[in-house]
């Protein structure tokens, strides 16, 4: 189940999809949960998009195979997001065992750092970031990238991955001079 | 002596922990006595978490486009007034 949700979100067309129905039957119970803890609409979706992009992180990352239940599994996300978001003692909203076992990615409400350099490279390296993204956080295969990206094959996906490394590395020490965000 | 390609690629296989141990061992000691490996890994790993920025905020896009969606589009006034509800109780 786990291999084919990923399938499906790895493509452009289904993800959506895929999202509008998880928004569908999920939703509702979490804007429930989260209306009787005094959050309100906006709380809840935040915290229900957010939820969204980690079980998208942990599908394809193949990093779970309790995602066999999308729809509970974003359910405890939305969970451990709240609590975490509330500094709320774990009592107050229940864990199931499933839900239990859910750890939220370290770096996803920190990750502030990289904004304003992103925002900068967005305007100057905005094709390499589209296909280093497909590697390193999509973690799509290198056949994948090939098709995706309309290189001849493998090889050729590769060498334009170590170019786009080579320039992105050349871009950030340029605006590492004159960035304080950069560490 | 490693060309420009190969040594971002042996960055890359190092960071991604694809190394044979003893290429890793020696990799770790390089970090330790080159400054010019050191900065070069440092670099790389700021592109890769670039990247996974960039990746996570085009997902979360999408994310609030599908939100936007449901709970603005008049094609779902059923689900927006479910919604709204649980939250006109409190």
């Amino acid at each position: 189940m786990t291999a084919t949700l990923q399938k499906e979100l790895h493509d452009p067309l289904q993800r959506p999809i895929i999202f509008e129905t998880l928004y569908r039957e999920a939703f509702p119970i979490v804007a429930r949960l989260i209306s009787k803890q005094s959050g309100s609409l906006q709380d809840a979706k935040d915290v229900f998009q957010d939820a969204l992009v980690i079980l998208y992180e942990k599908t394809v990352q193949l990093e779970s195979t309790a995602i066999d239940h999308p729809h509970s599994y974003l359910i405890g996300i939305a969970k451990h997001l709240w609590i975490r978001k509330t500094k709320n003692n774990q009592l107050l909203l229940s864990l199931d065992d499933l839900e239990k076992q859910i750890e939220l990615p370290e770096d996803y409400l920190e990750d502030t750092s990289h904004n304003h350099l992103l925002t900068l490279l967005e305007r100057s390296g905005r094709k390499c970031l589209e296909l280093l993204s497909a590697f390193y956080y999509d973690h799509l295969s290198i056949e994948a990238i090939s098709s995706q990206f309309g290189f001849s094959g493998a090889h050729s996906a590769s060498a334009q991955k170590y170019k786009c490394i080579e320039k992105l590395r050349h871009e950030v020490k340029k605006k590492a001079l004159h960035h304080e965000d950069f560490i | 002596m490693k060309t420009s390609s190969e040594q971002i690629k042996h960055i890359d296989d190092f960071l991604s922990g694809q190394l044979s141990t003893e290429d890793h061992l020696l990799a770790e000691a390089k970090l330790l006595l080159q400054p010019q490996f050191k900065w070069n890994v440092f670099l790389q790993k700021k592109v890769r978490a670039l990247a996974i920025a960039f990746g996570r905020k085009k997902v979360r896009a999408e994310a609030e486009a599908i939100g936007r969606q449901m709970l603005t589009s008049p094609q779902e006034a059923a689900f927006q007034k479910n919604i709204q509800q649980l939250f006109n109780q409190h």
